[in-house]
């Protein structure tokens, strides 16, 4: 049996797309068998980060509603093997699917995946419920900004309400120079309001821009920061002990000759 | 955690199990039934003393007791919580209850955790809330606020009009207090300060002090 895992923020534009494409096409490439479903209808973006859009002949809604067999509407990831794709409907809005058939399909996928990643709209309205309704786990992606933080919180309150067991939070974005300057807040400020297990954290990257318009997970290409990041979430996922990679710390002449001679 | 309704508790006279009454009956009885089978026979032979929020009707309180048996729990015969109370002369008595006393009358309920954005706890009677307040969560109460944790989200003291109510924090730093109906905000510039503090109604303002010394109201 697989582990069902709901990626969700509720403020929009936090990375929850990112984030999910990043760790399935992570998970896969650590040799797991993964499915992404994006539970987004109306609004649906996961094919293109993932470079899948032109490929969707069926979907989510097509399979709750019986029109095809899911393995019919799973799109297989066109560089990993085992990574598949069951995109949201376009045409159709939240209420096209409920809670029960969403708890019906995640069974079904699980039993045949290692992990079921279900990348959930923003919002704590219905879309939401469907998304969280299957999923044992969670994660709460948030950017280092009082109102994302704030939208982390709330939905913390309503992931504990709805039962979802292990809850751990991904803070994306952040800019260690920011930080260090005092203009942005540090993963403390944020794990003392949240109270929640983190996961691991994500640099401000350009290369995500370049990636997502790429229909490339970083995670899979070249090495920048933010595909080193999710690699390692990847793992800790797969229950690794990864360290933290070091934010905040300065890569500055001065920081690099501290940490050389124990002082940084 | 907020969604708890039933929450055991070990005590040097045997278990206490705090009932949150403001849930329907039967979910109590199912959440204290199944609390039991997940301990595993954990509790056997424990005395125990039932303390609802409010009170229960005789039937139900009888009923329950019965689910302690069938899991090997002695319940306290008439177990009853009171509120212990130091001695007091009776003239200090007369000028508190004078001053419209609140603790006597009322119920205090006990909750944990972390009360989140958006997440409302709202008493007949005073509460007592062990954790952290945050940002856009709200206490309203009848009684008296108590928070063991940072408050930083709104507290309603007094919401039936009682104007001795008050607000206390380990640590206070609000969007909102109100007592009695009467609403005051945070200043706009940050005045974290590091110690508890205690809010009350003075001449119909909201004043609020370092709660350092035991000497109260």
């Amino acid at each position: 049996m697989g582990e069902v895992i709901v990626i969700t923020s509720g403020k929009g534009g936090v990375g929850k797309t990112t984030t999910t494409a990043n760790l399935g096409a992570g998970l896969a490439s650590l040799g797991k068998k993964v499915v992404l479903v994006d539970t987004d209808i109306g609004l649906r973006n996961l094919d293109v980060v993932m470079g899948l859009e032109n490929r969707i002949v069926y979907d989510l809604v097509d399979v709750v509603e019986g029109r095809c067999r899911l393995k019919q509407a799973l799109i297989k990831d066109k560089r990993l093997e085992s990574l598949y794709l069951l995109p949201a409907n376009q045409t159709r809005d939240k209420s096209a699917i409920n809670r029960q058939q969403m708890i019906k399909l995640t069974e079904q996928l699980r039993e045949d995946y290692d992990f079921v990643l279900i990348d959930c709209p923003a919002g704590i309205e219905g879309g939401f419920k469907n998304a969280v309704a299957g999923a044992e786990q969670a994660l709460v992606v948030t950017t280092p900004e009082v109102a994302a933080v704030r939208d982390a919180d709330r939905i913390i309150g309503l992931l504990e309400a709805d039962d979802v067991e292990a809850l751990r939070l991904i803070i994306n974005r952040l800019r260690p120079d920011m930080v260090r300057k005092g203009d942005m807040m540090d993963i403390e400020d944020i794990m003392e309001i949240l109270a929640i297990d983190l996961l691991g954290v994500v640099p401000e990257d350009e290369y995500i821009v370049v990636s997502t318009n790429r229909g490339e997970p970083a995670v899979l290409g070249g090495h920048s920061k933010a595909g080193q990041a999710y690699h390692n979430i990847s793992r800790r996922l797969l229950g690794e002990e990864v360290p933290f990679l070091n934010w905040e710390t300065g890569n500055g002449i001065m920081a690099r000759l501290k940490r050389l001679i124990g002082l940084g | 955690m907020v969604h708890n309704c039933v929450t055991i508790k070990g005590t040097l006279n045997g278990l206490m199990i705090i009932l949150d009454t403001n849930r329907d009956f039967d979910e109590l009885r199912e959440n204290l039934a199944a609390k039991f089978a997940a301990a595993q026979g954990f509790f056997q032979g424990a005395t125990v003393s039932l303390l609802p929020t409010s009170p229960l009707s005789h039937d139900q309180t009888e009923e329950l007791e019965a689910i302690c048996r069938e899991y090997g729990l002695v319940p306290k015969a008439g177990a009853v919580y009171k509120p212990f109370h130091r001695k007091r002369n009776a003239a200090r008595k007369a000028k508190r209850q004078a001053a419209g006393s609140l603790t006597e009358e009322l119920p205090t309920l006990l909750e944990e955790g972390n009360l989140r954005n958006g997440q409302v706890i709202e008493s007949p009677g005073h509460v007592m809330f062990v954790g952290a307040v945050h940002q856009g969560a709200l206490i309203k109460a009848a009684g008296n606020i108590l928070v063991m944790g940072n408050l930083m989200g709104s507290a309603y003291a007094g919401i039936n009009g009682n104007r001795q109510a008050v607000i206390i924090a380990h640590r206070l730093f609000p969007e909102q207090l109100a007592i009695a109906g009467v609403i005051a905000r945070s200043p706009e510039h940050n005045t974290r300060r590091p110690y508890p503090e205690i809010a009350r109604l003075i001449n119909n303002k909201i004043v609020i002090e370092p709660y350092l010394n035991i000497k109260r109201i």
